[in-house]
């Protein structure tokens, strides 16, 4: 599925990753870990190619460096960007189809119903609120757009930056809930990138530590029992 | 419901403009029938810049280019001696104006092409001294485009033969151009052309290719500016390069700022009732004025007052201000 090899990252002259090695697998779920500046972001946009890189980075074999932002949307990612940046003033509705526009056999009204009617049944509350501008939302509602909307182009992988960030517990565990039926109904891979340990725990079958732009620990759920310790000391 | 209003409220001023050559002077009939044509001005720059947020500054290019095609058909003898020597026939009156279109679409492609990749404030001040440049062309090629005075396409060669006829003409024109528009506004093409407005790097991240569909809404907006010049010139059956100019830039962005950006409904709204404050009702204001109390004053300083009260009072325009007074 996603494959990143040697990856360097820069904002102009700053370096953010250094030379960072990370897989997805098929359906499987990955968080990326790590405190604030550590380039859990970068990561992601450097994957969407709004980042100037060096290295590799490969889905299904395809080379994402070679395409244009829009066309590695087209060639099967999707991201959930971090601040949950919507369409403020559209509608529900018009978000969730504005996520479908990269494909085109994804646009007929048939099959933009069936996907939006999926969303809704992953997010009820969504339904009620289709034509409700998404500036008039609170922030768990417009999560929860976020989500749908990456979810309309039916990716092979999904990426969520910071889903949890300023949402109350009850909600998280919404939206937990939300990515795990996700991973299993779809079999969509996830890339999370979260600083909210019991979220990635909760949702991810592996797991990377990212700190300083460099990857210090990696490995299943399970290996890193005592992750909590582990995030803590780094 | 909300469709079947706006369709009634449409029915009715249609209605209402086709009876209305029956009850004012003939004057008064030619110039509305050229503020319909205007309304075509304003509602295709609102396509690029009320609905994609590309503030295009430069939007008479294309009404002067589609007017100067269209004219220039009508008149082959001016192009003896040019590269276009060829075009011996004048084309039919409808042709023209498609023609006009389409000559100021291509125009669209190519400048579209080079400036749209273009980001924030550079779009806009390249697109701003672009009307600079094709002014210029009319002076120094003043045997073809006929300089400073612009030329005359011949009687025979007006949209009717009389000024009721013209009216009619122009309404239609006006009423199909901005039903298209309409259409294309409200559909799938549209709604990306809003996410370009709304957030350009979100719209690339959503899969858009933001300069494809930046150029779509460009080659939209001048092909319909260059329909409504060439109609102009086959309305007033006249080319000159006023259609290039300043003025008429700024005129078009007031209607259209005045009217609701982005909303189409609004720039005619501002359009109709901009283009005739200016050409009509306006110029006895200012009379009065500047006769009874001794001011210097033009329209140009009350058209801009009144944007400023529009600004204040209704931010959004006079569409939205109208619109959320029905809502309340």
């Amino acid at each position: 599925m996603l494959k990143i090899k040697d990856l360097s990252a820069f904002y102009d002259k700053a370096q953010i990753l250094y030379d960072l090695n990370l897989k997805v697998g098929e359906s499987e779920a990955v968080a990326v870990l790590g405190p604030n500046g550590a380039g859990k972001s970068t990561l992601l946009n450097s994957i969407c190619g709004i980042v100037n890189v060096k290295g590799g980075i490969e889905l299904d074999g395809q080379n994402l460096l070679k395409l244009k932002p829009h066309d590695r949307i087209r060639s099967g990612i999707s991201i959930c960007p971090e601040g949950r940046r919507l369409f403020l003033n559209m509608s529900v509705e018009d978000n969730l189809i504005l996520g479908a526009t990269s494909k085109k056999h994804q646009t007929s009204k048939k099959s933009l119903e069936k996907n939006i009617e999926y969303i809704f049944s992953l997010f009820p509350r969504l339904k009620e609120r289709r034509t409700q501008t998404v500036k008039t939302m609170s922030g768990g509602e417009q999560q929860m757009v976020a989500i749908g909307r990456a979810l309309m182009s039916k990716p092979k992988l999904l990426m969520l930056d910071e889903p949890s960030i300023g949402l109350a517990p009850i909600v998280i565990n919404g939206i937990a809930d939300a990515i795990k039926r996700i991973k299993e109904e779809l079999n969509v891979s996830i890339l999370l990138v979260e600083q909210n340990i019991h979220l990635a725990l909760d949702v991810a079958d592996r797991i990377y530590i990212l700190v300083k732009g460099k990857v210090v620990k990696e490995g299943t759920v399970e290996e890193l029992h005592d992750l909590e310790e582990k995030y803590l000391e780094v | 419901m909300k469709a079947v209003i706006t369709v009634l409220v449409v029915l009715i001023l249609s209605a209402l403009a086709l009876v209305l050559p029956e009850y004012l002077p003939e004057a008064f009939v030619y110039l509305i029938g050229l503020t319909f044509l205007f309304i075509i001005l304003a509602v295709s720059w609102d396509v690029m810049v009320g609905y994609t947020g590309q503030v295009n500054l430069g939007h008479t290019v294309f009404v002067g280019v589609g007017a100067y095609t269209a004219a220039l058909l009508q008149t082959p003898e001016r192009l003896q001696g040019t590269v276009l020597e060829f075009i011996s026939t004048n084309p039919p009156i409808l042709l023209s104006i498609i023609l006009g279109g389409l000559i100021a679409a291509l125009i669209g492609f190519v400048i579209g092409f080079i400036t749209l990749r273009l980001k924030g404030y550079y779009f806009a001040l390249v697109t701003a001294v672009l009307p600079l440049v094709f002014i210029e062309s009319v002076y120094i090629w003043s045997d073809v485009f006929g300089g400073e005075e612009g030329f005359s396409i011949g009687l025979g060669n007006a949209l009717a033969d009389t000024t009721t006829g013209k009216y009619y003409v122009a309404f239609a024109i006006m009423f199909i151009s901005v039903v298209i528009m309409l259409l294309l506004v409200k559909s799938p093409l549209g709604l990306k052309f809003r996410a370009l407005r709304e957030d350009q790097e979100l719209a690339e991240a959503a899969g858009i290719d933001t300069v494809r569909y930046k150029l779509i809404a460009f080659l939209i907006s001048s092909f319909f500016a260059g329909i409504g010049g060439a109609a102009i010139v086959h309305y007033r059956i006249t080319a000159g390069p006023d259609l290039y100019n300043i003025p008429l830039m700024l005129l078009i962005i007031l209607s259209t700022v005045v009217g609701g950006l982005g909303t189409i409904y609004g720039s005619v709204i501002g359009g109709f009732f901009i283009y005739l404050a200016k050409n009509w009702w306006l110029r006895e204001v200012i009379d009065r004025i500047s006769k009874v109390y001794h001011v210097p004053i033009n329209d140009e300083i009350i058209l801009y007052a009144i944007l400023i009260v529009i600004a204040i009072f209704l931010p959004e325009g006079v569409y939205h201000g109208i619109k959320k007074k029905i809502q309340k």
